[in-house]
């Protein structure tokens, strides 16, 4: 029974889970505080990702390394997939970010230096002292990057980032007038909210060994978005609680073997209708439209 | 709390109370005594008829040796879990197989994807894994616990560029490959040897997985004027792709990858796939084959292609090696060291030290709308 | 040069389709707000159903077709009543949310019920191979191609001279300003779900037709093409989504014959891009004010 709680099997669903609450949560801070939709989330989950996986493979970095790394490029990638942002808005820029999710999407199948079809194999382990980290560390880790992640946001939004944020999440014009510059805060917020996507990414680099692009498709950039709405957008822990159950349903669900998927549609389905500001929302949000 | 807010708590704890049913159902199920095989695959999903397809054969090999008395009076038991086809579920589906759920030894009935990732996974669990059809090379290199029972792209791309340039005469070829790790290797050992062998590839296109409008291509394919067209992909885009062709008047003739050898190919293509010869592992002729094929048709109402005849030999290559070293993941592994050939539906196969295997390349023709064993290029001269 | 023209006929003939599904997006998006991306799904069936009712109950084409209408027509309104109708004040990503649990639930039923295999769809038009010059043209392409202006011509003519068509135009443009003249938007909301859908599931039987076969996964990427030209057309501007889908359509044979069929979508998509950073509103967009 214990082996139920801490056997290699729990870890890694508490690794894939932990990884779901950074990537939940950091879109929480683009798309929940700062109001900006984004379908493409996962673009920075793969900026990361291939970062540490090149530098690993080519250059022999440890993750120590690459994790920096992949934190400077994702940030830098922010900026870039943030900038139209300032030109287009609401349902614009979601087929903006989608597009965007798919072009970087496309470039990893396609281009060289990401091994093309072939992906990238052998990224290095993680390493602590010496010592090749097992299930229990690669866990902890990613269980930390999550922690962090919720914790950092929270105090983005307490800061003056974040009431900046709120601002130009509830009328961007007010907030113009009153001085803030909106253009600032929106880049901002996608750079830092893909940061901690890079940096998700670059964890699961070397925990995998492996990337592809097959794992950054459309589909996970959708269910990062559904895992911080039905956790509740705009809310401290609503990416955690959203992550969890979306992550750990479907693999419990695993005896209803071919209906799994049916399942997990209609649970999205109901839970928008009874609780569409998610389980944790209260007060109401706005995100456009 | 207004009426409105105590409808959503009690909605949001019906929710969550829900949750943890089915978790707890989840977790009530498992536990048995039998020797346990794990079976891992995209069972849900665009990818699912090849998932389950191979799954059911790894079942239907598991029930054979079990009505025979199973591995020295034990029974089998096969465990499956679902990756969607999935890098990141592959991870999650092995690790249960082998920590929860008690599996020894690991067939894979997926992509590479989802075997690349995975297979770190069995190695460190120090678990066998059986891939049946996964092509990306890296596989085989996580470690001693990672074995193959299907040719690596490049041999089956020699062999097609062997054919076309002998079989079918031609100088010029043009070749249209998917765009993955199985289209991308077949394609460019194909390009390589027709070249070498004198040939000249006038035009290599990918194409994407699930593209199902290829005027586009072929039309340029009639532009570049080769004696032959090459087609590395599945069945799927590849019956849209020469049934097209036949449509645009392109009359020359098609080699194709494995991934067109099954019959759904022929349904899809119609009276297009006539003459068409594809590369197969698959010895339709042997007794063996013809066996599975017909056991599979009466339990499952349809034809098996050469996805659930690689997870049925994978299953067996397993059989095998339990029955030599015992009923252990360790055993297992001693097993397949000791297992230097193999006979199984597919055709003899012999493993290699890197735990990759040495087989000839089999090709059909389609005639009459059925397969027919047309010609055999041995390894030796596509190694 | 050479090969121009045919590359042209193939982009328009796909464009073709991206419109027919494009069409009942434009329009519940334009009054609802909604990304509908479980149109998709709808239009999967289409070629499902009608694959079904023609091979397994041997039914003509005629009837087959009319019945599978009717039944994506009635898929849609309840899509829309029981998924979207409860939702209508809520944010465009809680209905995205809800419609892609939709796609899921029908795909994997579709999967159980149909089994996950490709299936060949009856040919009941006989194909018919025409050489204008170095050009082929079928009798199928050209099919598609008419049907679709032809539609495309009728739903305008409709929009502007019938009593709900001129209320779905105002609600379009002003939804807020619609319900205070007293139009009901759930009743306009059933009807272009009803005929948005019934299009949809036309463009899934022409797809069968066109390409031969039909699958439970044909709805997704399609599904998003479309939805991002009515984004791209322009919010609110069906003939600007019916441009959008044709410029699409073209764009894909272009990038494929002259760059790279494997760059394809990522060209494709950086390209959309592009042209809402130039025109944020979209091709014959006009700025609409937030309801």
């Amino acid at each position: 029974m214990l082996d139920l709680f801490f056997g290699p099997y729990a870890l890694t669903l508490l690794f894939l889970v932990a990884i779901n609450v950074t990537l939940a949560g950091s879109l929480n801070l683009i798309t929940g505080y700062g109001g900006q939709v984004s379908i493409g989330h996962v673009a920075f989950y793969a900026v990361g990702a291939y970062t540490a996986a090149i530098l690993s493979t080519a250059w022999g970095w440890s993750f120590w390394l690459t994790l920096p790394a992949a934190v400077v490029v994702s940030f830098a990638a922010g900026v870039l997939i943030g900038a139209p942002s300032l030109r287009v808005e609401h349902d614009f820029l979601a087929i903006v970010t989608l597009g965007l999710g798919l072009v970087v999407q496309g470039l990893a199948l396609n281009l060289e230096v990401t091994g093309g079809p072939y992906g990238i194999s052998n990224v290095r382990r993680i390493a602590v002292l010496g010592r090749t980290l097992g299930p229990w560390g690669h866990a902890a880790l990613a269980v930390g990057l999550a922690g962090l992640t919720l914790f950092l946001v929270h105090r983005i939004q307490g800061s003056r980032v974040g009431t900046a944020l709120l601002a130009i999440r509830e009328d961007a014009l007010a907030a113009e007038v009153t001085g803030i510059e909106t253009a600032r805060y929106k880049v901002l917020a996608f750079a830092l909210g893909g940061t901690f996507a890079g940096a998700a990414g670059a964890l699961y680099a070397h925990y995998a060994t492996f990337v592809s692009s097959d794992s950054f498709d459309l589909a996970a950039s959708i269910s990062m978005l559904a895992m911080a709405v039905v956790g509740g957008l705009g809310t401290r822990l609503g990416p955690l609680v959203g992550a969890v159950l979306l992550t750990l349903v479907p693999e419990l669900m695993r005896f209803t073997a071919e209906y799994r998927m049916v399942l997990y549609g209609l649970m999205l389905v109901v839970m928008m209708r009874c609780l569409p500001r998610g389980l944790l929302g209260r007060s109401a949000i706005r995100t456009g439209g | 709390m207004t009426r409105n807010e105590s409808r959503a708590f009690r909605l949001r704890s019906t929710v969550i109370g829900l949750a943890l049913a089915v978790a707890a159902g989840g977790i009530a199920a498992a536990q048995a005594p039998d020797i346990k095989v794990g079976v891992f695959g995209p069972l849900t999903g665009p990818a699912a008829a090849d998932g389950n397809g191979c799954l059911y054969a790894t079942q239907l090999a598991g029930d054979q040796a079990n009505a025979k008395g199973g591995i020295n009076g034990r029974k089998v038991t096969i465990v499956s879990a679902d990756d969607q086809a999935k890098p990141s579920e592959g991870i999650a589906a092995v690790q249960k197989l082998v920590s929860r759920d008690g599996a020894i030894a690991v067939v894979s009935c997926s992509y590479s994807g989802a075997t690349r990732s995975a297979a770190p996974v069995a190695q460190q669990a120090k678990v066998p894994m059986v891939v049946a059809y996964a092509v990306h090379p890296d596989i085989t290199r996580a470690g001693e616990y990672a074995w193959r029972i299907f040719s690596l792209g490049p041999v089956q791309g020699h062999a097609i560029a062997v054919m076309a340039r002998e079989d079918g005469k031609a100088g010029r070829a043009a070749v249209l490959w998917a765009k993955n790790d199985y289209g991308e290797s077949i394609s460019t050992a194909a390009t390589q040897r027709f070249t070498a062998l004198g040939g000249q590839v006038v035009l290599s296109e990918p194409f994407a997985l699930g593209d199902k409008d290829f005027t586009t291509l072929l039309t340029k394919v009639r532009a570049a004027t080769p004696d032959v067209l090459l087609v590395v992909g599945y069945y799927n885009e590849g019956a849209l792709l020469v049934q097209q062709a036949r449509r645009l008047g392109l009359t020359m003739p098609v080699y194709a990858s494995d991934g067109l050898s099954a019959p759904k190919f022929v349904e899809l293509a119609g009276t297009a796939a006539e003459g068409v010869v594809v590369s197969a592992a698959t010895d339709l002729t042997s007794s063996l084959f013809k066996a599975f094929a017909q056991e599979f048709e009466a339990r499952h109402k349809y034809v098996p292609d050469s996805v659930p005849s690689h997870g049925y030999d994978a299953m067996l290559v397993v059989l095998e090696a339990l029955r030599r070293g015992g009923a252990s993941a360790d055993g297992v592994l001693k097993g397949l060291g000791e297992m230097k050939e193999f006979t199984g539906v597919n055709g003899t196969i012999v493993f290699t030290p890197e735990r990759e295997i040495r087989t000839d390349q089999s090709f059909w023709k389609i005639q009459g709308g059925r397969f027919t064993q047309y010609k055999l290029v041995p390894y030796d001269r596509v190694k | 040069m050479g090969a121009l023209p045919q590359h042209l006929v193939n982009g328009l003939t796909v464009g073709s389709l991206y419109a027919l599904l494009a069409i009942g997006l434009s329009l519940t998006y334009g009054v609802l707000r909604i990304i509908h991306i479980a149109h998709g799904a709808v239009y999967m069936l289409g070629g499902m159903i009608s694959y079904t009712l023609m091979v397994r109950f041997r039914l003509p084409p005629l009837p087959a077709i009319a019945l599978t209408l009717a039944a994506c027509a009635g898929v849609g309104v309840v899509f829309e009543r029981w998924a979207y109708r409860p939702l209508r004040t809520a944010p465009i990503i809680v209905t995205l949310i809800s419609s892609l649990g939709l796609l899921l639930m029908v795909e994997n039923l579709a999967r159980i019920a149909w089994g996950p295999l490709t299936q060949p769809y009856p040919q009941f038009v006989s194909l018919r191979v025409y050489a204008l010059g170095s050009v082929i043209v079928t009798n199928l392409q050209l099919l598609v191609l008419a049907l679709g202006l032809a539609l495309m011509v009728a739903l305008q003519w409709c929009l502007r001279h019938t009593q709900v068509g001129l209320a779905t135009l105002a609600a379009v443009q002003n939804p807020r300003g619609a319900r205070l003249c007293g139009i009901d938007i759930d009743a306009i909301a059933l009807v272009i779900f009803a005929v948005g859908s019934g299009l949809a599931g036309l463009a899934g039987i022409l797809e069968g037709l066109y390409l031969t076969s039909v699958d439970p996964s044909m709805g997704q990427i399609f599904g998003l093409k479309a939805f991002v030209a009515v984004v791209v057309g322009g919010l609110g501007s069906i003939a600007g989504t019916m441009l959008a889908a044709y410029l699409i359509g073209l764009l894909e044979a272009l990038t494929a014959a002259y760059v790279s069929a494997g760059l394809r979508d990522v060209i494709t998509f950086a390209l959309l891009v592009l042209v809402l950073m130039v025109r944020p509103s979209g091709l014959l967009g006009r700025r609409v004010d937030r309801a």
